[in-house]
């Protein structure tokens, strides 16, 4: 069994979540706008607001949006460099992410496979732990923090910076992999 | 393309870049491709799309010797490119480009330097930018791919405009 369709395995057991390319209409659009009023940390970098902002960055042509079950999340990849980096993204509007790492990585898996990325980029907020824990699960590295570099209600954060190549990326899902794979029977 | 050869003398000013110039600055880029790492990623259609976005905000250094971007990443962050075709990478316009972006309200400027350019590092630091950390791999030389260093200028935290008068910022200044 090969660790990326083992992959596959594991999510769909878990629940059935399945993920495919954002279909924009002016409906989804609409209400994915509405959702994400709920999580203000997502206008960090994706519009703050501006509702024409926010559609430029959803047509923009070097970034790309999976819809997670039927709505119930976005992943979103932001700057894509075909053969080299793209700034991954991901909102569960549900809040919830523990559990659901083998979904994001097969996206994540998706994206290196197809882009023929060399690496990924996650940029977060240093107040927003519970992505940062995210990303350190999915296997991303700390790669530097940005000081003050952005301001949510008046208020001065850190950005911090995270990376994971190719083989880091590899190595984790081989890492899910076993993890998963049922002890041998007596 | 050897370095530009010109006669214009110190200090060169900061203009905003001029749409009519912009074709002139795409030619000199593309002839001094392995000189630089600020705007040589980008085919012309997306130089175009790059300086004519909002979030871009564009001067030209001196009289055709160089040009300078500042992108803009968040209410208080830009990003800054530059490129100077003498090859010459003179302090003092490294700190007017840096007040535009105070002036303009921002409280800090980002800088992104490949590992393997020298200059250009001793340049920002010289300016007062101070290392943030480094992106493994995240930028393609050739066939090779290069880490990228993170450099930031953090208003508060420079001497050298400490000790300059400030300005108000430009918004302030339009009684907004």
């Amino acid at each position: 069994m090969s660790p990326n369709s083992s992959l596959s395995e594991i999510s769909s057991k878990l629940e059935r979540l399945e993920w495919k390319p954002f279909v924009t209409t002016q409906e989804s659009v609409v209400e994915l706008w509405n959702k994400l009023q709920e999580f203000p940390q997502v206008f960090d970098d994706f519009g703050k607001g501006n509702f024409d902002e926010f559609v430029g960055k959803l047509f923009h042509r070097n970034n790309l949006f999976f819809d997670i079950g039927d709505g119930l999340g976005i992943a979103c990849g932001f700057g894509v460099r075909p053969g080299l980096d793209m700034v991954l993204h991901l909102v569960m509007f549900d809040k919830r992410l523990r559990g659901r790492e083998p979904l994001f990585l097969e996206m994540m898996g998706f994206c290196f496979d197809r882009l023929k990325l060399r690496r990924m980029t996650a940029i977060i907020a240093s107040d927003c732990q519970t992505a940062i824990r995210l990303v350190q699960r999915l296997g991303f590295v700390r790669e530097g923090v940005m000081r003050e570099a952005l301001k949510r209600n008046d208020h001065l954060f850190d950005v911090e910076c995270y990376g994971i190549l190719r083989e880091e990326f590899d190595a984790t899902v081989e890492a899910y992999a076993k993890r998963s794979t049922p002890a041998d029977a007596a | 393309m050897p370095r530009l050869k010109h006669t214009q003398s110190d200090p060169l000013l900061l203009t905003p870049l001029k749409v009519g110039r912009i074709a002139y600055h795409w030619e000199m880029i593309q002839a001094n491709v392995k000189a630089f790492d600020d705007y040589t990623s980008l085919s012309l259609e997306e130089f175009l799309s790059f300086i004519s976005s909002s979030r871009v905000l564009s001067w030209e250094i001196g009289d055709g010797v160089g040009l300078c971007s500042l992108v803009i990443a968040s209410d208080v962050n830009v990003l800054g490119q530059m490129v100077l075709y003498d090859y010459n990478y003179r302090d003092y316009i490294g700190r007017d480009f840096c007040r535009k972006a105070f002036d303009l309200g921002f409280s800090r400027v980002t800088i992104f330097v490949s590992r393997d350019r020298e200059s250009a590092r001793e340049f920002a630091v010289r300016n007062g930018a101070v290392y943030e950390g480094r992106q493994r791999k995240a930028y393609k030389r050739g066939e090779a791919f290069v880490d990228v260093e993170i450099y930031a200028l953090v208003k508060e935290k420079l001497l050298w405009l400490q000790q300059q008068p400030l300005q108000l910022p430009l918004l302030a200044q339009q009684g907004r």
